[in-house]
């Protein structure tokens, strides 16, 4: 029996599928990318006489993404991508390289462990994002809420913060944004 | 109107989330070690065996032991046509004091695919327990990709002695894909009211080699991660209790000092002391520890700096600050004996299994004071 975590740990691949088809897929009509996104991100999920979907082996690979980026690849999707903005991504892409750097045992600090009992944690995230409501702009602030219920409910197999926050592709494409963007 | 309820709506549903998530971000209760009563329970004649556990495949490594509710004592280990194959499985046998069941497979290739909806190319390590309920806990690690650095653990419960086991749930311990945790070493029972837990000894090997500490909650969640400090070119800690707040961790040391290494923690496992080298030689090879009834401490390791072609048991009456001369149990030039475990039942009996010539599990049982000189 599949658990609700892994159902959506198999559906955010399709989601990350859908999105990269969507991304090459971008000159179609509508129609007929909705057509081809759907079916693109649906046959990753079929599985194949060994029990394995393409969808199962991307999951092996890189995990689940955070929610941050199942939102962003939603709304990207749904045609109304976030934009971020270059301060921003270049803050996730130095952030995400040092915390992964040091996660993965470079020196006796692992700072994923903040992650397990996050109140504070949250409460610097959310005066950040509050900010940033508060001049305009309540996108960061929509982010952190969905992960934050999304946590709150234990919808992911994770029980760190961390990993509804930011995952390394996420950090990859913040490093791609602020290289490229100038 | 309808402006300044778009302008607020984002902090008022930000606030319901808070809410939500609430009583997840807020830290655990203090960690209690759970130390089993003993008092009573000692028979007079504890079993005396030694026999091979019939593994049925060209390959088998890294037993673990438990003793059931029923007071048998089960193991598992992974076993195929060679270690890292895609044959592999995780097989369990029953010991009823006598003799040893038959193996068989509990966890398979596929069926952990299957489970955790992930691509699995290779099992290993499996670690048991058992519940103040009788239920045995497995974990045991998986690899998607790459070597035995990009494993990832997993978690089984049976209810039913070893009969059937639930669905293996991936275990999320790392940020960077989920890679390169590992177990191989017993957990200790917590005492955290009346739900209980683990403590579960864990080490990292992708770019860095770290023992870590694991606190799960009593249904196998991860509530904690420690990363014992001081520990680099560590693997595998071994842990027991000496009291509800105290433990000590001896690790593999992956070298170049080849000196089995020791961590302490004072307050539950929730911080450990710099670990630091034993007089101990380690040749890059798992240890096992146990608290006996009597308070003594009993370690299982390779005495040398090179090869596994002895195995030894050695005493300590001060909880690991000194240690007694080994007392050899295998000693064969070429050989290899290796990844000890040590457990001692609840009759007193104490059962040492291990990795023997990389075929087959050895299995010991003997009474404590087998463990004295010129016996």
């Amino acid at each position: 029996m599949t658990s609700a975590q892994t159902t959506l740990g198999l559906l955010s691949q399709a989601l990350i599928a859908a999105w990269l088809i969507n991304r090459v897929a971008l000159r179609l009509p509508l129609c007929i990318r909705a057509v081809v996104v759907m079916g693109g991100a649906g046959f990753i999920l079929l599985q194949f006489d060994n029990g394995l979907s393409a969808a199962m082996a991307m999951r092996a690979l890189w995990g689940d993404p955070s929610i941050t980026t199942m939102q962003l690849l939603a709304l990207s999707i749904a045609g109304r991508p976030a934009s971020i903005g270059r301060t921003p991504a270049i803050a996730l892409a130095i952030i995400g390289i040092v915390f992964y750097v040091l996660a993965l045992g470079l020196g006796d600090f692992d700072p994923y462990r903040i992650g397990f009992a996050a109140g504070p944690l949250v409460v610097v995230l959310a005066g950040a994002a509050a900010a940033t409501w508060w001049r305009g702009q309540p996108l960061y602030l929509w982010l952190l809420t969905v992960d934050l219920a999304a946590f709150g409910l234990g919808i992911m197999e994770s029980n760190n913060l961390w990993d509804y926050l930011f995952d390394p592709l996420l950090v990859l494409a913040a490093l791609v944004v602020a290289i490229r963007r100038r | 109107m309808k402006r300044a309820m778009q302008h607020w709506l984002p902090l008022v549903a930000f606030i319901l989330a808070l809410l939500t998530a609430w009583p997840r971000l807020l830290p655990g209760d203090a960690m209690r070690f759970k130390i089993a009563s003993v008092a009573g329970t000692v028979a007079a004649q504890p079993s005396q065996s030694t026999q091979l556990l019939n593994n049925p495949q060209p390959s088998a490594h890294a037993a673990t032991l438990t003793e059931l509710a029923d007071g048998r004592i089960a193991a598992a280990w992974f076993a195929g046509s060679e270690e890292g194959a895609r044959d592999v499985a995780i097989y369990f046998s029953t010991f009823d004091g006598a003799r040893w069941q038959p193996p068989a497979p509990i966890v398979s290739r596929a069926q952990v695919q299957s489970d955790t909806g992930r691509l699995v190319r290779k099992l290993g390590n499996p670690v048991l327990a058992t519940d103040w309920q009788g239920h045995i806990h497995l974990w045991f690690v998986s690899v998607g990709y790459g070597g035995w650095a990009g494993s990832s653990i997993n978690h089984s419960v049976s209810a039913d002695a070893g009969r059937t086991w639930s669905p293996a749930v991936k275990m999320i311990t790392s940020p960077f894909w989920n890679v390169s945790t590992l177990v191989r070493t017993p957990p200790l029972a917590l005492d955290n009211g009346h739900s209980g837990g683990w403590g579960l000894p864990a080490y990292h090997e992708f770019a860095a080699k770290r023992s870590e500490w694991l606190q799960l909650d009593a249904h196998g969640n991860v509530r904690d991660k420690v990363r014992i400090p001081a520990s680099q070119q560590t693997l595998q800690p071994a842990v027991v209790a000496l009291d509800p707040r105290r433990a000590i961790a001896m690790m593999r040391d992956t070298g170049p000092a080849n000196r089995i290494r020791l961590a302490t923690t004072s307050n539950g496992g929730r911080n450990w002391d710099a670990a630091h080298p034993t007089s101990l030689p380690n040749p890059n090879a798992s240890v096992a520890l146990l608290r006996m009834q009597d308070g003594r401490i009993l370690l299982a390791y390779n005495p040398q700096t090179a090869n596994r072609d002895k195995l030894a048991l050695s005493i300590s009456g001060d909880e690991g600050a000194n240690w007694g001369p080994p007392k050899l149990v295998e000693d064969s030039a070429g050989g290899e004996f290796s990844y000890p475990v040590l457990l001692q039942a609840r009759d007193g009996t104490v059962h040492l299994a291990y990795t023997w010539q990389r075929r087959d599990i050895k299995h010991m049982a003997f009474a404590p004071n087998a463990l004295e000189a010129g016996k």
